[in-house]
């Protein structure tokens, strides 16, 4: 009897996960499926899950009609070069507030904490005001400096730079290690996967990021792919270019679905820790 | 007096190495707040001379219909966007940790909605909402509910559109959280349970809800906090309509300093979320130390 229960609330469990799953999913579904019919299907048939064969004649075309490559190119810089400043000033910084002693350290360190409250979204105004006097508005060197220093990182990381034994810094100090030596030498190796953690985590965030590109964003010279996208969206609007529109929306999004399906562990850590450390 | 020397060299070291972060910090976090709440004082809408007039801006916002449903909307939003999507990520963790199978499976598709841009993410929500071919009342229609509902230029299903897709987005998001705190629970404490006869309610009420409780105190902070900023759906999808329905307050921020260049405004209302946030946040730590279980 007991037995039996316990083989219906199984079976419940997973008609009701399969379900939220589903219903989750609907939205990537149908993402795909329309960006790959036609217009004339679309119109035909909008509620068919599956096209009737692959079209790329979305993709072509919303490449044709915005210069999503420069986008790409921008979104690729932006995220690249802000994650090395990042990888710099936060793991120099998480070693001196984890390794090093010296007056107002952990006064210093609660004010780096409380940036994690300050989201960068309640400064959004007064910081445009700022990057604009500093003459930077529509430079991708904009879009990054709000971000250039990482109190979530620094947390991160000073975590992982407390957890090394101090058997191993006495060993490179006997090596004769200078400071950088051995922040590169001796520390680099042990908090590889803090390091990887923050990556992804910063990657993720400003390459989806939008509100911000968007207001700093002026011309194709600067503007990130989320802004391009609405851009775009702008542009086709007013009438069923929805496959079009769909096409360029997939454009946007693949890559990160792509490293997502392929490296979900990473993401799935990563995510973790900042949540719960952050 | 070697030592003294080497002190001061060790201390200096600490503070070069801080300092690239600090500066950052000083520019972008700290200024950019002490100016806004200077900025708040004076009267400058668009191209002008400022005029200090004091607590003004802050007056004209608490009188104004506006400022007053923007902050209604925004705690609505807060609340019932918060709720389901904490409520779905216990759920779902709850229910993945049962030691079914497929569990990568579930995880994936629960969770990527965190990893997509949410600007991108809202234009597919905009075509499922769609009034004339949307799927959303396609689904309905199929279930003989009302099915003609322009959901996002209508009043109440605006806020509702805007806030299935912060549930869409974040449940998968909060689930790993739970995920993660479920798994500092110590699997001998359910053993006893089942000894003595627990049923899966009793076990998750008196087991794994306390235990969990740092974590979901964690979430609803998080949460919350993700309430006042999600508003990139709110851009694309309702542009804080119809009727301001779903203007919420940041997004009275970008309409005030951006749209209308109203510089006294938008940093009186950047202020308020400052304020707001930073309650929340003490709230939290005060919580955290008080009624927090942390038996383990």
């Amino acid at each position: 009897m007991r037995i039996h229960t316990e083989k219906w609330t199984k079976i419940l469990i997973y008609l009701f996960l399969i379900l939220a799953a589903a219903l989750i999913l609907l939205p990537l579904m149908w993402l795909s499926t329309t960006a790959f019919k036609t217009k004339a299907e679309l119109f035909a048939n909008p509620y068919h899950l599956l096209p009737e064969k692959l079209d790329f004649s979305n993709f072509r075309d919303a490449w044709s009609y915005s210069p999503f490559d420069r986008y790409y190119i921008n979104t690729i810089v932006i995220t690249l070069v802000l994650l090395v400043i990042q990888l710099i000033t936060v793991t120099l910084g998480a070693y001196a507030f984890a390794r090093l002693v010296f007056p107002g350290r952990d006064i210093l360190f609660i004010m780096f904490l409380t940036q994690l409250m300050i989201t960068p979204q309640s400064t959004i105004f007064p910081n445009y005001l700022m990057v604009s006097q500093l003459g930077f508005l529509d430079t991708k060197i904009g879009v990054m400096l709000p971000y250039f220093a990482s109190a979530m990182g620094t947390f991160l990381l000073r975590q992982a730079f407390k957890a090394i034994p101090d058997s191993l810094e006495d060993a490179g100090k006997l090596d004769g290690c200078n400071t950088l030596q051995l922040i590169g030498h001796v520390f680099i190796p042990e908090i590889q996967s803090s390091l990887l953690a923050f990556s992804v985590i910063s990657v993720t965030y400003h390459w989806n990021e939008f509100l911000w590109p968007l207001l700093i964003t002026e011309t194709t010279k600067s503007r990130t792919l989320t802004v391009g996208l609405t851009v775009f969206a702008q542009q086709a609007e007013g009438g069923a270019e929805w496959g079009l529109l769909m096409a360029a929306t997939l454009i946007v999004a693949l890559p990160l679905l792509i490293a997502f399906t392929f490296f979900q562990n990473l993401f799935v850590n990563a995510f973790t820790s900042s949540g719960l450390k952050g | 007096m070697p030592i003294n020397n080497r002190k001061i060299r060790s201390y200096s070291l600490g503070y070069l190495l801080i300092l690239p972060s600090f500066l950052f910090l000083m520019v972008f976090t700290y200024y950019p707040i002490v100016r806004s709440m200077w900025l708040s004082l004076f009267n400058r809408a668009g191209v002008g001379l400022s005029k200090f007039i004091g607590v003004g801006n802050y007056t004209k916002m608490l009188t104004s219909e506006l400022f007053l449903q923007v902050v209604r909307n925004n705690l609505f939003y807060a609340v019932f966007s918060t709720i389901p999507a904490i409520a779905l990520g216990l759920l779902f963790a709850v229910l993945l940790n049962t030691g079914i199978k497929g569990r990568g499976f579930f995880r994936f598709s629960m969770f990527y909605p965190t990893i997509i841009p949410i600007s991108a993410a809202s234009m597919v929500w905009v075509f499922l909402f769609s009034q004339s071919f949307g799927l959303v009342n396609r689904f309905l229609g199929m279930l003989h509910l009302p099915s003609n509902i322009d959901w996002v230029n209508s009043a109440p299903y605006a806020m509702v559109s805007i806030i299935i897709v912060y549930v869409w987005k974040y449940a998968g998001y909060y689930m790993l959280l739970f995920l993660s705190g479920l798994q500092s629970i110590d699997d001998s404490l359910y053993e006893a349970a089942i000894i003595e006869g627990a049923s899966p309610w009793q076990k998750f009420i008196r087991i794994t809800f306390p235990l969990l409780s740092p974590t979901t105190f964690f979430v609803v902070l998080l949460a919350i906090i993700n309430s006042f900023q999600a508003v990139d759906q709110i851009y694309v999808m309702t542009t804080g309509g119809p009727y301001n329905s779903t203007n919420v307050l940041l997004y009275y921020i970008y309409q005030h300093g951006f749209v209308y260049w109203d510089v006294g405004i938008a940093s009186s209302a950047s202020t308020v979320l400052f304020v707001i946030l930073l309650v929340i946040t003490f709230i939290y730590y005060y919580g955290l130390q008080h009624f927090v279980n942390y038996e383990r």
